[in-house]
């Protein structure tokens, strides 16, 4: 694989998943870079058989974790803290032209309470979500990515879906 | 599998990550259980709307800093240190001058006539 189709094939998923994990699109832009010029670094010595996406993400949560260590991301985030107004940073995308303002006005109020009950979610379900819903990863590549057990996977994606259906009902019934 | 565990396992059932003997099982229930039928419609529905609002693209720049920073070739030696190297050097060559004149007059004489003498060539083949 050359550098040009790793990153034309990895990048928009490695900086999704960074912006579920920070919240923040600016904090996403340098995990996603960080993370992808790491991967580029060693593309050299990947073994050709493995799954290259299993890799790329597992960089993208190790550099995630490197970076909550640090004392000076630390002291940004908590100033954030007191500053809410990024929260509109997670807000997803306009929807799409629907034929009329008023299908137009729910289809935007349902893509806000998706946005906002997702946010509500711990950064590693958030992570688990995206890795399944997104990417169609088995529990068993989640399990590696994340380093975590594949029974936890399980158990955490049924609790983040009941959370989120819990929170989303009214929009889930009017499909 | 209990009631309970069946609602539990829905989510996996959904994925198409549960074994065979598994799915069978919540295949068989689903048709008497109109509750863990309902639930597992939601479960659609949340997929599609949960899919919308965690997509989400690469700035363009983003990729191309990538691209260009795989590129760069971490130099050997940082200016920084080149700095304080030569400066280590300058320090290290004026006290081992004091040194020598101090300790060793007539050979610091002798360098010093020779680099007189240099000076002096240099000057007057102007």
């Amino acid at each position: 694989m050359s550098p040009e189709e790793l990153v034309e094939r990895y990048s928009d998923m490695a900086y999704a998943l960074a912006l579920r994990l920070t919240g923040n699109a600016a904090e996403a832009e340098d995990l996603a870079e960080e993370a992808l010029i790491k991967a580029l670094k060693g593309l050299p010595g990947f073994r050709g058989g493995s799954d290259a996406g299993v890799w790329v993400y597992k960089i993208v949560m190790n550099s995630w974790k490197n970076q909550l260590r640090s004392p000076r991301l630390a002291f940004w985030r908590r100033l954030r803290g007191f500053y809410s107004a990024d929260k509109e940073e997670l807000a997803v995308d306009p929807p799409d032209p629907a034929p009329g303002p008023e299908p137009q006005l729910e289809s935007a109020e349902r893509s806000k309470a998706f946005a906002s009950a997702i946010e509500g979610l711990e950064p590693q379900d958030r992570a688990i979500l995206l890795l399944r819903e997104l990417d169609g990863r088995s529990y068993t590549d989640i399990a590696e990515i994340l380093s975590i057990p594949e029974g936890t996977v399980r158990s955490r994606l049924f609790r983040a879906r009941d959370r989120l259906r819990a929170s989303l009902r009214g929009f889930l019934e009017e499909k | 599998m209990t009631h309970e565990e069946i609602k539990e396992s829905l989510s996996a059932y959904s994925d198409g990550q549960l074994g065979p003997e598994q799915a069978g099982e919540i295949a068989a229930h689903l048709s008497g259980c109109t509750g863990c039928s309902a639930a597992l419609r939601e479960l659609g529905g949340l997929s599609a709307g949960v899919k919308q609002a965690l997509s989400a693209s690469a700035p363009a720049a983003m990729k191309e800093r990538v691209l260009a920073g795989a590129r760069v070739k971490k130099p050997l030696l940082r200016p920084a240190a080149l700095l304080a190297g030569a400066l280590a050097a300058l320090i290290f060559a004026l006290l081992a001058g004091v040194a020598a004149k101090r300790f060793m007059p007539a050979m610091f004489a002798q360098v010093q006539g020779m680099i007189n003498g240099a000076a002096g060539a240099l000057g007057g083949g102007k």
